[in-house]
């Protein structure tokens, strides 16, 4: 099937009216959006295919997320930088063809009216990079991409299958806010990191992911990481965490 | 990306005296032409010691380029010091920032350079692979999706009804600076806008508008330049030989920058006024 924009006044209007439109989303009123997108000129059809996903609704979001991640990636995969940046195309799926979607990602959200997350959920309400990893369709796509590993053929998502484990929300905010994340051989080299720990049995917590970056932040200002390759950066981090978390090397010595 | 003025090792780079009689500059020429942004880039080295290393292979060229919004970030290494990058437009929007370096390609121990300041004399020095030997230039350029389309004030504000507000409200954040009227104001905007008061009405709109957006401009700056409506205003105050940075200073006001960017619009409207 063709993928569908929102046209930009619709935006605009769904996002100056959203109050006066709130309860519609709180009832989820299917009949209402139907007729909302029918009128003339709301919804573009762009010339992009893609065949509709079936994802996953599991009852636990930690499931779900990391299926849905590799679900809405692979679907999306021929969508260019540029494209997958834009508001109109995720806040208009999110709204159309996903919609249903949305209603099962922010339905807590959306019974305790919580319309703060409502917004950041359905448009791009941060800046425009955290809106990549706060909306809901948008940041499936986004983990997807930082966190696929076309070099592991035999699964190309083990690093996304790590990442959406758990605490998925937070942990795409927290570790997609730094700058050097963006480059891909660094946010490999430390999941690979992280997950070879994992591996030995030690749990991964949210302040380990916070520690890596803030060590590559330092180092970042005396060097080019960009430069390093994934096995270079997979050695700094770790060597940096062991001594962080005062681990004795004796102790994993088997790495 | 940052730069940071002191490091750990010496480093030539134009503000600082690491070095003596020794420079490190770099001149660019960015083209966008047929879906391809590329970007040829001409170093200029001027140390012996810094040349040696690179035809050897111990240090490189590196330009490093960062597009905050689709998350592109690459080095690219040469030993050239002529090279030309090209990258595929439709990974770039917005901003883009270019920067030039010499760094170290492996571990280089007991570094030495004859036109070292006399302050490192003496000491062992040290570079890690990827530290950085030299400094260049650095440009940003700013990529729009439609050059056609996005030059102007007009295209960077819009204006729509709100169903539910009783005042005027404009919204900051997302590429196009929306205003939203009440129901009566937005339908008596809509009917007049083309009327012999159409400045008049425009600006009874937009310049209090504006005046609320330049008062906003210093709040999470670095988010705000991601958007278009702040590429467009920046490229109009360049343009004029203004700086937006300067917005809320105290020579230039948030008021005046709004009359400004409107070209005198209480002028405008009392000559249209004059006239009826």
């Amino acid at each position: 099937m063709k993928l569908k924009f929102i046209s930009e006044e619709t935006l605009m209007d769904l996002r100056t009216n959203y109050s006066t439109y709130k309860d519609y989303y709180y009832t989820k009123d299917n009949f209402w959006f139907d007729n909302y997108f029918s009128e003339p000129g709301r919804v573009i059809e762009s010339k992009i295919e893609f065949d509709m996903p079936e994802l996953n609704y599991h009852e636990d979001y930690s499931v779900s997320d990391r299926e849905n991640v590799k679900k809405i990636y692979d679907a999306f995969k021929h969508l260019n930088l540029s494209q997958a940046t834009q508001e109109r195309l995720w806040s208009g799926l999110a709204h159309t063809q996903f919609r249903d979607f949305s209603y099962y990602r922010l339905k807590n959200e959306l019974e305790n009216k919580n319309d703060t997350r409502i917004n950041t959920g359905m448009f791009f309400k941060n800046s425009k990079k955290r809106s990549l990893f706060v909306h809901v369709l948008a940041r499936l796509w986004w983990v997807g991409y930082m966190t696929y590993d076309e070099t592991n053929e035999k699964n190309p998502y083990w690093l996304t299958e790590f990442f959406c484990e758990k605490d998925f929300s937070a942990r795409s905010v927290v570790f997609f806010a730094s700058n050097f994340t963006s480059n891909r051989n660094i946010t490999k080299g430390i999941l690979k990191t992280l997950l070879k720990w994992q591996e030995l049995g030690i749990p991964i917590k949210r302040d380990h992911f916070v520690q890596a970056n803030k060590y590559l932040n330092v180092v970042g200002g005396a060097m080019i990481l960009d430069m390093l390759t994934v096995e270079e950066v997979e050695e700094m981090v770790d060597s940096y965490l062991k001594k962080y978390y005062g681990m004795r090397m004796e102790a994993i010595g088997q790495i | 990306m940052k730069i940071s003025k002191s490091y750990p090792y010496p480093v030539l780079y134009v503000n600082n005296d690491d070095y003596v009689s020794s420079t490190f500059y770099t001149e660019f020429d960015v083209q966008d032409s047929f879906g391809e942004v590329k970007i040829q880039v001409q170093f200029s080295l001027d140390n012996t010691e810094i040349s040696r290393l690179i035809e050897e292979d111990i240090a490189v060229y590196l330009v490093h380029i960062e597009c905050g919004q689709t998350s592109f970030r690459h080095a690219y290494k040469s030993n050239q010091k002529v090279f030309e990058i090209t990258i595929p437009t439709e990974n770039l929007r917005g901003k883009i920032n270019i920067h030039t370096y010499i760094i170290a390609n492996k571990r280089i121990e007991n570094y030495t350079n004859d036109n070292l300041n006399d302050w490192f004399k003496d000491i062992p020095i040290t570079y890690e692979k990827g530290n950085i030997l030299a400094i260049g230039d650095a440009i940003e350029t700013t990529m729009y999706e439609d050059n056609l389309e996005m030059l102007n004030l007009p295209s960077i504000v819009k204006i729509s009804k709100s169903l539910k507000n009783e005042f005027m409200e404009v919204d900051i954040q997302s590429d196009i600076i929306t205003i939203s009227l009440p129901k009566y104001e937005y339908n008596q905007y809509a009917t007049n806008a083309k009327s012999r008061l159409k400045n008049t009405i425009l600006s009874n709109v937009i310049t209090p508008s504006l005046v609320y957006v330049f008062s906003k401009i210093h709040e999470n700056t670095e988010d705000l330049q991601e958007y278009t409506w702040y590429q467009v205003l920046e490229k109009i105050f360049d343009e004029n030989n203004y700086r937006l940075e300067d917005v809320g200073s105290d020579s230039l006001s948030a008021l005046k920058a709004a009359q400004l960017v409107l070209r005198k619009p209480l002028k405008t409207s009392f000559e249209e006024i004059e006239k009826i």
